[in-house]
């Protein structure tokens, strides 16, 4: 996804997302685990574009989230913008992107910037850290699928 | 090199938000974001509460006029005993002015409106600011007892460090939520220093590893603050972990608050 078009809207789903995660993020948690929706947006939009527009909208998340949530705004920025260059990376690869893909690399992804977040900030109980990561992990996997499918349908062919 | 940069420009966004919290502030860049993803928040929020309550009501009808009854009921007895209870109140202010202690925290009452939480940072955002008389450190209650402190404090929106935040590590900006709590079951009263330990435990803990505390003991504030009135429920005794060699006795607590309950709350200024 490239231009105006691909970044009018990255910016409407970083709102919606942000919003989404401030106010409603927690009363749709399952069984201990509540979704990313910022970092969803930022690993499906990553999917589509190059490891530099990939780092540009994982700082941009990383800032909605640490603005929103009142925690290190740099501990966000560091690690969204790490991970969105990484994705933008796998995208210049030579693999076809899919539904699966989003799956899986999106739920890589919660599993990776989840760990990063307790090395910046350790706590006492790390099992229960550790399982809710994994479940939403899984969530935030699922939520990727039709987010991968609508930007699919929207989208250029991804920049490689 | 981009890679780099933004990196770089995260580390200064993230020095920049801490200096303005060390000076009781919100930073302009994490204010416009939060002013331009509040309304749809809130707007979201009202639509999945209304959409739980719908069902709730559609499937609990009985038991929902029930528990109406038995809270019309209650407020009548309430109401009887408000007065008295007022009366007292200036009373014990008075005598405070008279020995020089000074205003009582916590005598005015702020009611508000939870429509944000972020889950790893343990924290409420509420829909009253310094516009209403909030201030930082203010203590913010549910019917069911203390939930934290409020940290940040914007015009008309607050974030709330809740109890259960701190674990082992102080919270985000460098702080760890330390409160005075003591053991009401007892007489006197032993007390204690409280903080989080998970998201669902506290540990408060007493300097002498013989202090009379038991299991199923009620924990409250202990008023040891200028801004954190005694009296507010924190909650349960859950076990005890006496520890000779450090002369401390550590007490886990199953806090009183419910964050899935929590609609409503009130600041305490």
């Amino acid at each position: 996804m490239k231009g105006a078009k691909g970044w009018i809207i990255a910016i409407i789903l970083l709102w919606v997302a942000g919003s989404g995660q401030q106010s409603v993020a927690y009363q749709l948690a399952l069984i201990g685990s509540s979704p990313d929706y910022i970092l969803v947006v930022v690993v499906t939009f990553a999917l589509f574009t190059n490891r530099r527009n990939g780092a540009a909208i994982g700082f941009l998340g990383g800032m909605v989230q640490g603005a929103i949530s009142g925690g290190h705004m740099a501990t966000y920025t560091v690690t969204r913008t790490i991970l969105g260059f990484c994705v933008g990376w796998l995208t210049g690869l030579e693999f076809e992107g899919n539904m699966a893909v989003a799956f899986v690399v999106t739920a890589m992804a919660t599993g990776v910037t989840q760990i990063a977040f307790l090395l910046f900030n350790p706590r006492g109980a790390i099992l229960p850290f550790l399982l809710a990561t994994i479940g939403s992990a899984v969530y935030n996997g699922v939520l990727a699928m039709p987010l991968y499918a609508l930007l699919k349908k929207v989208s250029d062919p991804p920049n490689r | 090199m981009v890679l780099i940069g933004l990196c770089a420009l995260g580390v200064v966004l993230g020095t920049v938000q801490n200096g303005s919290h060390s000076q009781e502030r919100v930073d302009r860049l994490t204010s416009t974001v939060r002013s331009i993803t509040s309304p749809l928040g809130s707007l979201l929020n009202g639509v999945v509460r209304t959409t739980s309550a719908f069902f709730t009501g559609t499937f609990s009808a009985t038991k929902l006029v029930q528990e109406n009854r038995r809270l019309k009921a209650l407020e009548q007895v309430y109401a009887t005993y408000s007065e008295r209870i007022e009366g007292l109140r200036t009373e014990n202010e008075t005598l405070r002015k008279y020995e020089g202690f000074g205003q009582t925290p916590g005598k005015t009452r702020v009611p508000a409106l939870v429509y944000g939480f972020s889950i790893n940072e343990n924290r409420l955002t509420i829909n009253v600011g310094s516009n209403q008389g909030v201030r930082a450190g203010c203590a913010v209650e549910s019917n069911d007892g203390l939930v934290g402190t409020v940290e940040d404090v914007e015009a008309n929106r607050s974030q709330v460090l809740l109890l259960t935040s701190a674990g082992l590590q102080p919270n985000a900006k460098g702080k760890a939520l330390l409160i005075g709590a003591i053991d009401v079951n007892r007489v006197p009263p032993p007390a204690g220093l409280l903080r989080g330990e998970n998201a669902s435990t506290l540990t408060l803990t007493f300097m002498d590893p013989k202090a009379p505390v038991q299991i199923g003991d009620t924990i409250v504030t202990s008023g040891f603050s200028e801004k954190i009135p005694k009296g507010l429920i924190i909650g349960k005794v859950i076990q005890l972990d006496p520890s000779e060699e450090f002369g401390t006795l550590k007490a886990r607590i199953d806090p009183a608050f419910s964050l899935g309950n929590l609609e409503f709350v009130i600041v305490l200024i």
